[in-house]
């Protein structure tokens, strides 16, 4: 190798000693501000209703029954905590003779749904509405 | 030639013994090295989302198009209780980074306006997080049948004690501010993995340039994580104007509605954060 | 050495080599991929392929990057630098699938071109926080193209040695490039620090070994040589060079190597045809001046290579007065014979 070249070599590897050094410093005090966390904004819900009749834990979520006091109206609280990844999720209440349908899920969070009569051992159905397939079935 | 011990030759078959013993160090480094970084850089990886897109395979649905203020599908849920109606949007996103509009303008042109008619239609579903998406892949051809909207869809307005949508027109939910990432849905949904971040910013401005609504995504850090439709404040598309906000933390004022199963921020208050002293130094050295 | 240009002239060494590469390359890609399909079977097949061929490539340009300064430090390596530009070539066709997947995946199919989309989808380039990192990256595999396609020895005599040299230099700058394109990229997505430290460890093994290369091959200045009446200076002692080997002088700015066989003493410029290797750091080998680079020879008396092949380099005249080595540092025309000095 030529002097000229062998020096030219020692330029460009102390100038990299110097700029890379710089960069990686200016690069890295970009990152901790880079991811920005927010609680995102909830749905208006309707007040959960304050007595807890069961729980049930199922895969990825929570469903609770609850009513208020000794009145007859009984909700459906499910607490979503991993989103399921299905192109549709509807919450149907099964019946002897049919399967009504009182809500949609999407992301994680907490959704509350009236239920049509007072039993305390409602059969819940989550359904993918597109692919027609029952997704998780719960038991009160 | 006979091998020296002490110089190397390149053309010789055979490199000098004590050569062969450094070479053969290194070949012993580099097979320890070269699988723990493989393992190493695979592992520490921050993960990917469970988004799906169902490449290859399409979907026939059934539901109204809905055209402002971003394109949707929206489908009746069936037998609800008290016959209140009940709906879920599919958000209608066009082949390639392309809008719908592009493909819904060229079937308007056809058969004349479609807003409010159902739709049959074909395409690949793209769904993560609770929201879903229909690429219409093949374009023209995606569209298989019109029908005047049936009686049953025509919401009515009782049995509001079921917290169901009763009303067609979305519901207002106040003025809100938002801080998170701008992207689009398509990618972010399940096309691409990372759909969102600093690599994929140039593919996300790409598919926002190309028509698709851009999506504001907010997260809390623990897996939970909402999504946010962005249109200007009269339900315009704001896509141009956001180009240079997209992928990088930004905060957004405006008003939020819910359009059944999805959330639209009407906004034109768009606001970077995360500005760094080195960018404010790089500004001030270009004089501006 | 070469007679005529063949695509690549093998032998048992350089077949070793290209398995080695192929077999680390084969061993990376399969555990990275299966460890993907494994521990993130979320993750698309073209993530897969853009992740992959990146730490691939990335991690190759440090191996390629080492073996030069590593040869200089312990010349025992020299059989990883006498095939490199295999490595190198490797290296930039695998980041050339990085590369591609990329512009397919990011920048295709858009309402504009590919190479449009890469330049202005991001367009603030004046903030450093919002710098288009992919643009980097498309520079860096420009120059890796133009070194993989000039890497054959046909580039390398056509372009002559020099400039052949210089324009290869060009993987300093795309080192330079590659690293920030890491920076302002992944790791502005990825959180964990791992990636930071290995990267980290990455740059200081590189710049260290290289300067601490350059410290070692620095030449201090000699002192002036005493000059003689008749153009010639006295060098050293005859004693001062080992049988067989060289003593390398810089005079009147004449790269010299001065060698001592078989009870002579002979010079040469000190740069090999080939790529300007270090001749001086060479042997005599069954009579001919070796290259310890690429194994190109001369003979020590004329500056010639042996038939049939036809590289030459300067010769300078030699004298011997006792046991003192005297050069006339003007040189002669390449392959000229000088008149043999003994001892």
């Amino acid at each position: 190798m030529t002097p000229t070249l062998r020096q030219t070599h020692r330029v460009a590897w102390l100038l990299l000693a110097i700029i890379l050094p710089m960069g990686f410093v200016a690069a890295l005090q970009l990152k901790p501000d880079s991811i920005v966390w927010e609680q995102p904004i909830s749905l208006p819900l309707a007040a959960p209703l304050p007595v807890l009749v069961k729980s049930v834990e199922n895969t990825g979520l929570q469903a609770n029954l609850r009513r208020e006091g000794q009145s007859t109206d009984r909700q459906l609280e499910i607490i979503v905590r991993q989103s399921l990844e299905v192109p549709s999720v509807v919450v149907r209440v099964v019946s002897r003779t049919n399967e009504l349908a009182i809500g949609t899920l999407d992301v994680a969070g907490v959704y509350h749904f009236m239920l049509p009569d007072s039993t305390d051992h409602p059969t819940i159905i989550l359904v993918d509405e597109v692919n027609h397939v029952v997704l998780q079935t719960i038991h009160f | 030639m006979k091998t020296e011990i002490d110089f190397y030759i390149g053309w010789q078959a055979k490199a000098p013994l004590p050569f062969r013993r450094a070479v053969r160090r290194a070949i012993i480094t580099m097979a320890v090295t070269v699988p723990i970084l493989a393992g190493l850089l695979v592992w520490k990886q921050r993960g990917f989302s469970g988004g799906v897109f169902e490449y290859g395979k399409l979907t026939i649905l059934e539901g109204e198009l809905i055209r402002t203020p971003v394109p949707f599908l929206r489908i009746p849920v069936k037998q609800t209780v008290g016959n209140v109606p009940l709906f879920e949007r599919i958000l209608l996103i066009g082949y390639n980074k392309r809008g719908a509009d592009s493909t819904l303008n060229q079937w308007e042109a056809k058969r004349g306006t479609l807003a409010n008619k159902t739709l049959t239609v074909r395409g690949t579903l793209i769904y993560h997080d609770g929201k879903a998406a229909l690429e219409l892949t093949e374009e023209n051809d995606a569209l298989l049948r019109v029908s005047a909207l049936k009686e049953s869809d025509v919401p009515t307005h009782n049995m509001a004690r079921f917290q169901l949508s009763p009303s067609a027109s979305p519901v207002n939910l106040g003025m809100v501010t938002l801080s998170g990432e701008i992207t689009d849905p398509k990618c972010m949904l399940g096309v691409m993995k990372p759909g969102e971040g600093r690599p994929h910013r140039s593919c996300a401005v790409r598919c926002i340039a190309g028509g698709i609504p851009p999506l504001l995504s907010v997260r809390n850090g623990t897996d939970h994580a909402n999504y946010y439709l962005i249109v200007e404040p009269d339900g315009q598309p704001l896509n141009a104007s956001i180009l240079k906000d997209v992928g990088r933390p930004v905060q957004l004022s405006g008003r939020l509605e819910k359009a059944d199963n999805w959330l639209i921020l009407y906004t034109d208050s768009v606001r970077a954060l995360a500005k760094t002293k080195l960018d404010e130094g790089s500004q001030i050295a270009m004089c501006r | 050495m070469a007679l005529h240009y063949q695509a690549v002239s093998w032998n048992r060494q350089k077949t070793l080599y290209d398995w080695a590469i192929a077999g680390f390359v084969g061993l990376y890609l399969l555990i990275f991929c299966g460890l993907q399909a494994i521990l993130f079977p979320d993750v698309t097949a073209e993530t897969v392929i853009i992740r992959a061929t990146s730490t691939l490539a990335f991690l190759m340009l440090h191996v390629i990057l080492m073996i030069g300064p590593l040869c200089r430090l312990n010349p025992r390596f020299l059989p990883l630098l006498y095939n490199r530009r295999h490595l190198g070539v490797s290296m930039f066709l695998i980041s050339a699938v990085h590369s591609v997947f990329s512009l397919l995946q990011f920048h295709s199919r858009g309402n504009v071109g590919m190479l449009k989309s890469l330049f202005t989808s991001e367009p603030d380039y004046r903030h450093f926080s919002q710098f288009p990192f992919q643009t980097l990256g498309f520079f860096a595999l420009l120059i890796l193209l133009v070194m993989a396609a000039t890497s054959h020895d046909f580039w390398l005599k056509n372009l002559t040695p020099r400039l052949w040299k210089t324009l290869h230099m060009g993987v300093y700058v795309v080192y330079g490039l590659i690293v920030m394109h890491v920076l302002l990229g992944v790791l502005q997505q990825e959180t964990s620090s791992l990636y930071v430290i290995l990267l980290a460890c990455g740059v200081v093994t590189i710049v260290g070994l290289h300067l601490a290369a350059a410290f070692v091959s620095h030449q201090p200045n000699q002192p002036a040589p005493k000059t003689g009446t008749d153009g010639f200076v006295s060098v050293c002692d005859v004693n001062d060079i080992h049988e067989n080997r060289a003593k390398t002088m810089l005079i009147n700015g004449q790269n010299i190597a001065i060698f001592r066989y078989d009870g002579k003493v002979s010079a040469v410029n000190n740069q090999c045809r080939h790529q300007n290797g270090p001749l001086g750091e060479g042997k005599i080998i069954d009579g001919c001046i070796t290259c310890p680079w690429h194994g190109y020879q001369y003979q020590p008396q004329n500056g010639q290579s042996p038939p049939p092949f036809t590289e030459k380099v300067e010769t300078y005249a030699v004298k011997c007065i006792g046991t003192t080595i005297w050069v006339n540092p003007t040189p002669s025309l390449p392959g000229t014979p000088q008149t043999t000095a003994f001892f």
